[in-house]
């Protein structure tokens, strides 16, 4: 299993969705990170020691896997660990599964 | 000789007979002591996260209320100023979920309030936040205020 680590990997203050909100967006982190990574198999993805997470970012990199049309949720379920030591970042492991649940996919996509 | 023996008696049914009730005051205060003490912890705890949670709305209703859609120097400027509160908003979701934390696992473990701060967090940082052309976004405080409402109506039910 291959391990993502966030903070260490890609940014430790990542934000915004696309390129044009800066460069560690989360389109930039699903499309270089998590598709790769995914289409080889399980993914574990460590989410501490960030100085924080909006939403916007975590929802277009881990919801934008499903809304993308690259994999369904109960494939994500099935291949994608999201891991925390530090109980502060247990709300964005929440946020996470979160997006992915509510995730539909794009007409098109 | 008879006196001394009379006083010990009288000394003996004190002993039995009242000290115990003294003991149960004192201890039974110092409980009740303890308690209001602990309470009284508590509830400078709940007025913190209440004043967090109101600056926390307070930047949030600020934030989307900044259009970012124009060009010009003005624009820029509100661009940089909605850095900074994109910055203090994700900060202050963090820290409120970090001492909600430790709140309820010192006074109530039986509540979780991750689910709430998902929806704090999700009120505020969805959508188009920290994208740099956004448009403002009115609508967006009520749903700010009814998720923080939502966590400070959780700690009210714990005040005496």
């Amino acid at each position: 299993m291959r391990t993502i680590k966030i903070a260490r990997d890609y940014s430790d203050t990542p934000l915004g969705r696309y390129p044009s909100d800066g460069e560690y967006n989360g389109s930039r982190f699903r499309d270089e990170f998590m598709r790769p990574a995914l289409e080889q198999g399980p993914v574990a993805v460590d989410i501490d020691d960030a100085e924080g997470y909006g939403s916007s970012f975590l929802e277009e990199a881990f919801g934008g896997l499903v809304r993308g049309g690259f994999f369904t949720a109960e494939e994500l379920k099935k291949r994608l660990t999201i891991e925390y030591k530090d109980e502060d970042f247990k709300l964005y492991h929440d946020l996470i599964w979160r997006y992915i649940t509510e995730a539909k996919k794009e007409k098109g996509a | 000789m008879e006196y001394a023996l009379a006083i010990l008696e009288a000394l003996g049914k004190y002993v039995i007979y009242v000290s115990p009730s003294v003991v149960g005051v004192l201890v039974g205060g110092f409980l009740v002591q303890k308690y209001w003490a602990m309470k009284s912890t508590e509830s400078s705890l709940i007025d913190y996260l209440t004043k967090e949670l109101n600056d926390l709305a307070d930047e949030t209703l600020e934030y989307w209320s900044l259009d970012c859609s124009g060009t010009g120097k003005a624009s820029d400027e509100i661009r940089q100023d909605a850095r900074k509160l994109e910055q203090k908003i994700k900060g202050a979701i963090k820290s409120i979920n970090s001492t909600l934390d430790q709140y309820g696992g010192r006074y109530c473990k039986k509540v979780d309030f991750t689910p709430l701060m998902v929806e704090i967090s999700d009120a505020c940082t969805s959508g188009q936040f920290e994208e740099v052309n956004r448009p403002a976004d009115r609508t967006r405080f009520l749903t700010v205020v009814n998720a923080t409402q939502r966590v400070k109506a959780e700690l009210f039910k714990r005040r005496v």
